[in-house]
């Protein structure tokens, strides 16, 4: 049974193995040559975090940028442009690239908790929920 | 410069292919032949190629290198990986579902039989990369012409 979805991505997908890219934005040109994919990502939902799952194959820790701004997590990998030496593409059935994927966080996480790996081109970030507030005693002085 | 074309659907293969090395026609055959009519091949592969070598590579993130099986006989590859379905603990659920999971294999047919001893697989970050080379006896010589 799930539970109420409050992590919610910016844009719809749909199950799909093949690389799709990220969408620029009316009116932005992009500067850099390099295409910009949006990431396949598993979200699973626990009592104490949200995990997410994101392939970023190609990429490692430190091509790896995450950003939290207000209540946007932004995840961008940086991937190395792939060149053999010497050697030539002539067959491709899949596209070269960065990847760029932005989620929408609520007020459950816990944003300090934050914790993110890469490992074999996974990252896995982990977000906290808040946990209960517990009972504050505040102390009283005579004035 | 290298010359990158993306996002190709795969009919567009055979013009692509066509339009590159000598071997065109034999790498065009490479990946028509391992691809199934109706679903999407896994892994998908980028053909990179010079002379008498090619890399093949594959983004597969989130393996072992020790799960991935590489098996090459005379000209025909084979990559697989036998992998657990993930499960989730009692307490989680699934909000979104997008990476592949589970085992696949895939087997294409190269343009030439390759050298299995020199050929080596690597597993970088999430990426495989396979590299194969013609056998010293199938490349080309040049011969020397003597006068006599």
């Amino acid at each position: 049974m799930n539970t109420s979805t409050e992590l919610k991505t910016t844009e719809q997908s749909q199950q799909d193995l093949q690389k799709q890219e990220s969408p620029t934005p009316e009116g932005v040109e992009p500067t850099r040559q390099t295409r910009t994919y949006r990431p396949h990502v598993d979200i699973v939902d626990s009592p104490q975090h949200v995990t997410l799952r994101v392939n970023l194959p190609g990429v490692n820790e430190d091509r790896t940028e995450l950003t939290l701004e207000k209540n946007v997590l932004t995840i961008h990998g940086y991937v190395k442009p792939a060149h053999y030496e010497g050697y030539e593409l002539v067959g491709s059935e899949y596209g070269l690239g960065d990847f760029e994927r932005s989620f929408q966080l609520t007020n459950e996480i816990d944003r300090e908790g934050i914790e993110a790996v890469v490992r074999n081109g996974v990252l896995t970030v982990q977000l906290p929920k808040v946990k209960e507030q517990s009972k504050q005693k505040i102390s009283v002085t005579a004035g | 410069m290298l010359r990158v074309n993306q996002n190709l659907p795969w009919r567009d293969f055979g013009n692509l292919l066509n339009s590159s090395l000598g071997m065109g026609s034999d790498l065009r055959r490479t990946f028509l032949n391992s691809l199934p009519q109706s679903q999407p091949s896994w892994p998908q592969f980028n053909l990179w190629s010079k002379e008498d070598d090619l890399i093949l590579t594959a983004e597969l993130p989130g393996l072992e290198a020790e799960q991935i099986d590489v098996d090459i006989n005379n000209n025909q590859l084979t990559v697989a990986a036998k992998v657990d379905a993930s499960t989730l603990n009692e307490d989680e659920s699934y909000q979104r579902r997008e990476r592949f999971s589970g085992s696949f294999q895939r087997t294409i047919k190269l343009p030439f039989a390759v050298d299995q001893e020199k050929s080596e697989a690597r597993y970088v970050d999430g990426i495989l990369e396979i590299h194969l080379t013609k056998p010293e006896r199938d490349k080309p010589k040049k011969l020397a012409v003597s006068a006599g």
